[in-house]
């Protein structure tokens, strides 16, 4: 478990290169680490929290990440106690968050979650809780981790049951995890989530190519192609275009009509050629079909161009989910403090 | 500045059904053969009954594909071990008569070395690869039968892996569709799947033969369509790779990882393009 846990920290360490030295710390961030490193008491919190909203949120979190849970425990419930304001929670619940990042351990997600619950003003705290939610469940999608991505988002949802963004998120999160691992327990929460969001707003096209791909991945073929029929008359993104004919390929070549697969997957890279998927599914209908010089046509076409950042299935997989880093920076910046005579 | 991302925490606390890959196994109420597709058992049934293998006297020019995984768990000495491997594989071609191309994947798949090249220019890209990232497996598969699709000679595919795919769109069985009537012959070295967090797939332990496969279509025809296919890459991360290889009459050598033996495996791989 030590040595799973490390990894995955290496591989964080490695998402966010550049961030993970200890800065250089100014003159009275010096003084609030030694202070915390020596002994945490409620002074030198609130020191290391003032550090974070300065902007060192790194350094501190480190800090924290260092200190015992136990010794941490009571001395953010005296915080708490305090009446503190609701960015103060928020930014305490950002410096566990970040501190969780360094330490081998997850209870400083749980003081987080604490933190946020605490505010006394139901619309900020479920504001707040969704955005922080949504960011840490996000970050693990992007990491492809998921179990604590599935934990993440099904904690979420304890702490806000019928929030749509929520909802929605994790329901993406489960098809791509569900389909990836081929999990039958995570496809079949998937389509629950989306069967209730559909009953809500049935006309939404984007819920309705996921809801086809978890019948596709659960293995109802013809239930998927008939939901596929269904969106030909629906308005759709250019990525929910794009998936709903990579899902219409995948079931008829699975169902042997290979012309029809061609047909899908033809139009699938017309719209997003460096796609490595649609063009491995041209391939494998064209062969199908006996066309070998189209399949090799297909795959040196591809070939010849350079890789992209993201892979179009990727972007559609991911979607929101790419931002999550500028999502916990502006939550960052939301809780910093302001300079005396400043603006932050 | 983004904030750093803290990773495999809340499983302890957060509990969710299913939550961890060490848990992860086919689910006993699952409707058909998810992973697989719907189409496997009948395409893998056909393989068993109607495939026709080329007779090969050993005297064709070859066409060769070497796809290398370069995700991040191959890095350092495996990954070595097999440029090395290869390097000596594609050394021992020869150069007047047959081709070479060499393919990576992570999670994209990328052409080092192409037809317009010699074996020498392959075995040479081969050096200089550097390995990071999740592993596209099925994309790499599906495109490497792509290129020796219409290729003179014997068309070979020669693979380097250490588990199944973890990035790609494309089932398991596309590559099957991909790899055709008469599959290219497939020469794969394996190393045992590092378990970890990094969205590869491939924890599963277990070794699925040729033998135990029919048995399981075998199965499949007098039960529910695919049932005995469900979840084989949580199972054998290879299972894949162990029908192309019998499908094909090539070989699959699952090495224990050690460096060593992966490189020794990959020269010892040409004997299987003996006279059948």
């Amino acid at each position: 478990m030590r040595r799973t846990r490390a990894r995955g920290l290496t591989i964080a360490i490695a998402l966010v290169a550049g961030t993970t030295a200890l800065a250089p710390l100014r003159g009275s961030a010096e003084v609030a680490v030694a202070r915390a490193q020596e002994r945490l008491d409620p002074a030198a919190y609130r020191d290391l929290l003032t550090e974070a909203r300065g902007g060192l949120f790194i350094t501190s979190g480190r800090v924290l990440a260092g200190l015992p849970p136990a010794t941490v425990e009571p001395v953010v419930a005296d915080f708490i106690a305090s009446a503190p304001e609701a960015l103060e929670l928020a930014a305490a619940a950002l410096l566990h968050t970040e501190a969780a990042n360094h330490a081998a351990s997850d209870a400083h997600l749980e003081l987080a979650r604490t933190l946020l619950r605490a505010m006394p003003d139901p619309d900020q705290r479920a504001d707040w809780t969704r955005r922080w939610w949504l960011a840490l469940g996000y970050s693990y999608q992007v990491q492809l981790l998921p179990g604590p991505g599935v934990a993440a988002f099904e904690a979420a949802l304890d702490d806000l049951p019928d929030d749509r963004e929520l909802r929605i998120a994790f329901a993406r999160a489960l098809w791509m995890f569900g389909r990836q691992r081929e999990e039958p327990s995570y496809l079949t929460r998937a389509g629950q989530l989306l069967a209730g969001l559909l009953e809500e707003t049935p006309a939404d096209g984007a819920l309705r190519v996921q809801f086809a791909g978890v019948l596709l991945d659960s293995g109802r073929t013809g239930d998927a192609l008939a939901e596929l029929d269904r969106l030909e008359d629906i308005r759709l993104s250019g990525t929910g275009r794009f998936a709903a004919l990579m899902l219409r390929g995948e079931a008829t070549l699975s169902t042997g009509d290979f012309a029809a697969a061609e047909a899908a997957f033809a139009q699938a890279v017309r719209r997003a050629r460096r796609s490595p998927s649609a063009v491995a599914g041209l391939i494998a209908a064209r062969r199908s079909l006996g066309d070998a010089e189209g399949a090799a046509e297909a795959a040196a076409s591809l070939l010849s161009r350079r890789p992209v950042g993201w892979e179009p299935e990727w972007r559609y997989w991911l979607g929101p989910a790419l931002d999550y880093a500028e999502m916990f920076q502006a939550m960052k910046d939301e809780v910093r403090a302001a300079p005396e005579g400043g603006r932050p | 500045m983004t904030l750093a991302i803290p990773l495999l925490l809340l499983t302890a606390s957060l509990s969710a059904p299913g939550a961890t890959a060490a848990t992860l196994q086919a689910h006993p109420a699952a409707g058909a053969a998810p992973g697989v597709g719907g189409g496997a058992p009948d395409l893998l049934r056909r393989h068993r009954d109607e495939l026709v293998r080329p007779e090969w006297t050993g005297e064709e020019p070859l066409s060769v594909v070497a796809v290398l995984d370069l995700s991040a768990s191959v890095s350092g000495p495996r990954l070595a071990a097999a440029a090395a491997g290869l390097r000596t594989l594609l050394s021992s071609l020869d150069e007047t008569k047959d081709r070479c191309a060499l393919l990576s994947f992570t999670r994209s798949v990328e052409l080092h070395a192409g037809w317009d090249g010699t074996c020498a220019d392959a075995a040479a890209a081969a050096s200089e690869l550097r390995a990071g990232g999740p592993a596209a497996l099925n994309n790499a598969l599906a495109l490497a039968f792509g290129l020796l699709a219409d290729a003179p000679g014997r068309p070979v595919l020669v693979l380097f892996t250490d588990g199944g795919d973890g990035a790609s769109w494309a089932r398991d069985t596309w590559p099957l569709f991909a790899a055709g009537a008469a599959p290219p012959t497939l020469l794969a070295v394996t190393a045992p799947p590092a378990v970890s967090g990094s969205g590869r797939v491939g924890g599963g332990a277990g070794h699925i033969s040729a033998d135990d496969l029919l048995e399981r279509i075998a199965r499949s025809d007098d039960q529910e369509p695919g049932r005995g296919l469900r979840s084989l890459r949580n199972v054998d991360p290879f299972w894949l790779l162990t029908w192309l290889a019998e499908i094909s009459g090539g070989r699959l050598v699952r090495t224990s990882g050690d460096p060593a033996e992966i490189e020794t495996a990959f020269p010892a791989l040409l004997e299987a393009l003996q006279p059948n």
